[in-house]
């Protein structure tokens, strides 16, 4: 390995470093990972930028032949060896050049509404928040265990999403208060929604975050009386809303 | 959808799988680099039982040591490989360790110990089997140098009453590493050369201000050998989430059999991280079936989208179909066993 690929390496692991921190610092972390593992990222932050460090220190002090040996397959080709530089750098490419930007309704294939099946319901999981603290999840999670889904007929509700149009709604005056659920990173996140029905709807923009305030009304969606949350006539009830600092909700 | 569109969605889930996954490669590649430093080849074969099948058992258990995820084993793996770690013990550990270890049996006890305590068992269990018996057959192997990547002058030393000091050990370039075994009969060899102990005159256990320098400069070495793997695989992962829906496979799960091979499927795609994939599981477990739920939380550890490329750089590419096919075939066989047969 040459010496400017040497210096390549240690410019890669200070960038990576330093894009792990900017995640952290920017609250950007969230987008990708669960808040209970971002401590993990300020380990990999903090092992990064020690890594570069104790390169460049090995470099500057010519000390570069410590562990030569170890890899004489790798000095075959500078080309090759770049390319493999190459890899190990595009997170912090992918980072720097594509807008850092939560999983939203473009991520979402086909329909959701009906997809209760695969929401959790562990008796463990039992909800026992107040109904007007309920997210999204938490609902799912209560219709999934009551037996009777008219009980809910009237239930006051508040809860915050994106806008998602779910094709199987049909309605123009419907759309899904979409949100993400993950349990460790992006790789497992999925998408859940709560139909709203508001006279406004259509003038909604996809993936813009809105609170949404009503009542939950038993209503035939795609075939099946499904609770579908009224919302209050007026600005009030659909209220546009800054991305909350944690667009996803976890498990 | 629009090409803009599409690749800020495979951006974030590209750079989620490898912000989760980076700080349990680096700690990978720094244990990787504190074994090369501080644990010399003898302190490691002793510590190893003489018995081909235990110190295959023991592999099997060394996560408890080493407790690593899938993408932090690989480095330390090809490590003790090259102190001299025998064969079918490096296969037990690479393949038990991201289950057999306390952070991923405390995160499936935490995660399904209210629901069906019987999975935390059996999700080692049936690990640490499988670890084992795949150790064991790749141990019938004559030629053990043959598997690795690295083109290995494995020396030759058989099952003797004491293992050959590090000095001998470079000395013997065996022209005919044939001996090292007869077909179908274990003989425990060390699968790769330590060249590091061969190629310089170091004392193998380092002071510790020199020992711990060495052991990070290895580390980034080691971040980006292996890193590059990890990324390649993040890629694949995050590319076929935005071809084939999650949806689309969980409609085909509709019996005993399918939900074993849906999940499987699921376990080699999603690539998550085995200290996490339990609270993934738990989101499946009122659709799918017990058995393939154990399904995915021991074959996605051992296997996955990116482990296999980070096998790439470990073992040759045969090795690496053998690596996926029976941690595969066992899996499957325990799960669809287990739906058929265990009630819960």
């Amino acid at each position: 390995m040459s010496n400017r690929q040497s210096w390549a390496q240690v410019i890669i692991l200070a960038g990576t470093g330093l894009y792990f921190a900017a995640n952290l610092l920017s609250g950007n972390i969230t987008n990708y990972i669960a808040a209970k593992f971002i401590w993990l990222s300020w380990i990999a932050a903090g092992l990064l930028l020690a890594l570069a460090a104790i390169r460049a220190i090995a470099l500057l002090r010519g000390r570069h032949d410590d562990h030569e040996h170890e890899h004489a397959h790798e000095h075959s080709g500078g080309a090759r060896a770049w390319i493999g530089l190459g890899i190990v750098a595009l997170p912090v490419a992918f980072g720097l050049l594509v807008p850092s930007a939560p999983l939203d309704s473009r991520a979402i294939e086909g329909a959701i509404a009906g997809d209760l099946g695969s929401i959790g319901a562990a008796p463990s999981q039992r909800v026992g928040t107040d109904p007007l603290d309920r997210n999204a999840l938490e609902w799912l999670r209560t219709f999934n265990l009551a037996s009777d889904l008219s009980a809910f007929d009237g239930q006051a509700a508040d809860v915050t999403g994106f806008v998602y149009r779910d094709p199987s709604l049909g309605d123009p005056a419907r759309f899904l208060v979409a949100r993400f659920v993950m349990s460790c990173c992006v790789a497992d996140a999925q998408a859940i929604g709560l139909p709203v029905e508001w006279p406004g709807a259509a003038g909604l923009r996809a993936d813009e975050w809105v609170r949404v305030r009503g009542a939950f009304a038993l209503r035939d969606v795609d075939g099946e009386p499904v609770p579908v949350l009224v919302a209050h006539a007026g600005e009030e009830g659909v209220q546009p809303i800054e991305r909350p600092a944690h667009p996803y909700l976890y498990p | 959808m629009e090409v803009a569109d599409t690749l800020t969605v495979f951006s974030t889930r590209f750079l989620g799988i490898f912000i989760e996954a980076a700080p349990f490669l680096l700690l990978g590649t720094v244990t990787s680099g504190l074994i090369e430093a501080f644990i010399s080849h003898d302190d490691l074969m002793r510590i190893l039982p003489r018995h081909p099948v235990l110190a295959t058992v023991a592999g099997g258990l060394m996560g408890f040591a080493f407790p690593v995820c899938e993408c932090g084993v690989v480095p330390v793996t090809r490590r003790l490989y090259r102190k001299g770690l025998p064969l079918p013990v490096g296969i037990a550990f690479l393949l038990a360790a991201p289950v057999v270890n306390p952070i991923v049996i405390a995160s499936t006890y935490a995660a399904f110990h209210a629901r069906a305590i019987e999975i935390v068992y059996l999700r080692v269990a049936v690990a640490l089997v499988a670890a084992v018996l795949i150790g064991l057959l790749f141990g019938l192997q004559s030629r053990a140098d043959r598997l690795l990547r690295e083109p290995g002058h494995v020396p030759a030393w058989r099952r003797s009453p004491s293992p050959p000091a590090p000095a001998a050990l470079a000395v013997v370039h065996d022209p005919e590493p044939s001996l090292s075994g007869l077909p179908g009969r274990l003989v425990l060899a060390p699968a790769g050369a330590a060249p590091a102990l061969a190629a310089n005159a170091r004392p193998s256990r380092m002071a510790l201000i020199p020992g711990l320098r060495h052991a990070l400069s290895l580390a980034a070495e080691e971040f980006f050998e292996m890193g590059r793997y990890l990324i390649l695989g993040s890629l694949l992962a995050a590319g076929l989430r935005v071809v084939i829906t999650q949806g689309q496979l969980e409609a085909l799960a509709t019996n005993p059999v399918n939900s074993v091979f849906v999940m499987q499927a699921l376990a080699f795609l999603l690539s998550i991280c085995s200290t996490a994939d339990a609270f993934v599981a738990l989101d499946f477990a009122n659709t799918f079936t017990l058995g393939s739920i154990l399904g995915f939380l021991t074959f996605g550890p051992m296997v996955d989208i990116k482990s296999t490329l980070m096998f790439l750089g470990v073992f040759r590419r045969r090795v690496v179909l053998y690596l996926i096919l029976l941690p595969f075939l066992m899996t499957t066989l325990i799960a669809i066993w287990v739906n058929l047969n265990v009630r819960f």
